[in-house]
């Protein structure tokens, strides 16, 4: 479902010239499976996800979505992909209620159906209570909620989650995590990116450990303790990045 | 007190520090003024050159009074024509189509004189010629009041001179209301226009809604294009609201006085058309310029620095349209702003000529789509979803060393 070939991202700056956020990374990601991609601060966790909703365009190398070249079919990518990062805001003068219209009709879904959609999100997602209420006034929960059903108004088979739980409360992550398994027993093909040790390890089916724009380890959470001898997934990025930094094969 | 004066010392130090205040709120404004002004003034006696150049056509209406016409044909200002006896008093018509700047139409010559002096007080060749008229006037009178210095004061000729304007109520009325309103409709389309352009690309970057937005499954020419048409609805809405506010006023204060009382304003009604046209023309220029700078902008702050860069300059040419004596001609039509000033002003007051319209909206359509075109380009770029901050640079470090001084 998600298929990322040898993508790369250069970022010119003037000062540091040349800055390699992503340097060639490949991985795939299968429907009803959550990927994680692991990896600390600046790592370039949020720009390959960037790339693949195609909000930035790749240096070199391509990533194939639900069928469709990120580099020849952007607007096929984001229609077959929900994201949602801790940076993609609510419009807060809107209510909850316009804004999953708004969605809706954007994706192309006439009014009719974009308002009963909309409805249909509100009761999975509880959000009835504060449906007409402007989402400048909702708290960070609310919001969360709000940005999830968001994400998935076309109910599309991609779901992209960038840090999503960043900033929330312990039961707002809660849900927020909650909602990420929910997609996956429905078969959604899930791209979970954290930096939160304890999330990988409840969530992902697989993880991809990232380190300076490459992946330094890949696989289930089993087969990277079998690799790095460690049991717990803290002590097994630690040593991989460890590995990393003093130049240690991987 | 100590602590207010603390405080006010911080605020001054990033006031100081703060290179947008010290440019915008500072430098800017003392700049700008004399600037403005010098040139204003420049086209103003350029304007006033031009017309006090032009002779001024006169004719009598019927038997002449002597003394005042041998001194118009000495005075080459004045292209005096043939009588024009027989011919009824003419109106605001007739002096149009006569060609003719004023008519002395002598009622009585001797011993007492008696003058009607017609003009068109819509007519700014025609209030030209009124005052070159009653400037040589005044110059007889000196003269006869010497020749007759001697003579008792019961005996004395009396000589009077009566002013008629030909326009009628509405003409002198939709004259004024041609003068002002251009420079209004300019200056309300960048106001209506100021924060909607800034809040549409800075606003939505700031609150991370931009990412939000161009996650849908539509183009960037699509998503610029939606918020453009927004913007440029909300500042026609605004002059829309504006000009019936301000006519209404006028209606109900200023023609309420006494010497505007019998003021009447009728827009003609082929030229509505012609001013909604010119307003969205020049709102999709603004707009479109708005917009693209405040794209620039990493903040709301810093946008607002941007746009009201537009707005301090944009509506200066406006004001050329109010000055008198400026033509709306193939020329001035090439001046962005004045240009679409002087076409509102024609269409008010109903005097719209074909060649320099169909430059202005030519003109104004070619800037507007450049515009957009540059919009278009600059939303493509990674950098307009995700600004880089912004790093010290060498300019903003000059900034700071005078403060430096100053506190030294």
């Amino acid at each position: 479902m998600i298929q990322v070939k040898e993508i790369t991202k250069i970022f010119k700056d003037p000062q540091r010239k040349e800055f390699r956020a992503v340097d060639g990374i490949s991985f795939e990601c299968r429907p009803g499976e959550i990927f994680g991609l692991l990896g600390p601060n600046g790592a370039g966790k949020t720009t390959t996800l960037r790339m693949l909703s195609t909000l930035l365009t790749p240096s070199s190398g391509t990533a194939v979505i639900n069928g469709f070249d990120i580099r020849h079919e952007p607007d096929r990518v984001r229609a077959s992909i929900g994201f949602l990062s801790s940076t993609t805001g609510l419009y807060p003068r809107l209510t909850p209620r316009e804004i999953l219209v708004f969605f809706g009709r954007l994706n192309g879904y006439s009014a009719d159906r974009a308002r009963q959609r909309a409805e249909e999100l509100i009761d999975v997602h509880g959000i009835r209570e504060f449906a007409q209420v402007r989402c400048e006034k909702l708290s960070s929960g609310m919001k969360q909620k709000v940005s999830i059903a968001r994400a998935t108004v076309t109910d599309p088979p991609v779901l992209i989650f960038d840090e999503p739980t960043v900033g929330l409360d312990v039961l707002a992550a809660a849900q927020t995590l909650k909602a990420v398994q929910d997609h996956r027993l429905k078969g959604k093909c899930i791209l979970y990116s954290t930096h939160i040790m304890s999330e990988a390890e409840k969530l992902c089916d697989r993880i991809a450990i990232i380190h300076q724009g490459r992946i330094a380890a890949i696989g289930s959470l089993d087969a990277l303790r079998n690799q790095t001898g460690h049991r717990y997934l803290e002590d097994i990025f630690i040593s991989l990045i460890d590995g990393s930094i003093n130049g240690s094969p991987l | 007190m100590n602590r207010i004066l603390t405080i006010v010392r911080k605020e001054l130090l990033s006031f100081f520090r703060d290179h947008h205040t010290l440019l915008y709120s500072l430098l800017f404004p003392i700049i700008l003024y004399p600037v403005t002004f010098w040139i204003m003034n420049q086209i103003m006696l350029l304007q006033q050159g031009d017309l006090e150049k032009q002779a001024t056509r006169v004719a009598f209406q019927e038997s002449s009074y002597d003394r005042l016409a041998i001194r118009l044909l000495e005075d080459s200002r004045f292209d005096l024509l043939p009588d024009l006896l027989g011919n009824p008093v003419p109106d605001a018509h007739a002096l149009r189509d006569l060609d003719l700047d004023i008519v002395i139409h002598p009622l009585q010559c001797m011993p007492d004189i008696r003058l009607e002096v017609i003009y068109d007080q819509a007519d700014e060749r025609s209030i030209e010629a009124k005052k070159r008229v009653d400037a040589v006037i005044d110059k007889i009178r000196e003269e006869l009041l010497i020749e007759r210095s001697g003579m008792r004061l019961d005996s004395f000729p009396s000589f009077e001179m009566i002013p008629i304007d030909t326009a009628s109520v509405e003409k002198r009325s939709t004259f004024l209301i041609g003068a002002i309103l251009p420079m209004i409709i300019v200056i309300i389309t960048l106001m209506g226009g100021l924060y909607p352009s800034i809040e549409v690309i800075v606003s939505e970057r700031e609150r991370n809604t931009l990412e939000t937005s161009l996650l849908a499954p539509i183009s960037r020419t699509h998503l610029l294009a939606g918020k453009f048409i927004a913007v440029v609805l909300m500042s026609m809405l605004s002059v829309l609201l504006n000009v019936i506010s301000i006519l209404l006023t006028l209606k109900h204060t200023l023609f309420m006085a006494d010497e505007f009382q019998e003021m009447r304003f009728t827009l003609p009604l082929h030229s509505i058309p012609a001013i909604l046209f010119g307003s969205l023309l020049i709102s999709i220029i603004f707009n479109a310029l708005m917009v693209f700078l405040a794209s620039f902008a990493r903040n709301f702050k810093e946008g607002q620095s941007y746009v009201i860069l537009v707005y301090m300059l944009g509506f200066q040419p406006a004001v050329v349209a109010a000055l008198p004596g400026t033509k709306f001609t193939p020329t001035t039509a090439l001046i962005p702003v004045t240009n679409i000033a002087l076409f509102f002003r024609d269409a008010i007051r109903g005097e719209l000529t074909l060649i320099p319209s169909v430059i202005t909206l030519s003109m104004l359509t070619v800037l507007a789509t450049a515009f957009l075109l540059a919009a278009r380009l600059f939303i493509s770029r990674e950098t307009f979803v995700y600004r880089p901050e912004k790093e010290t640079t060498k300019k903003k470090r000059a900034i700071r060393i005078p403060w430096r001084t100053m506190r030294r």
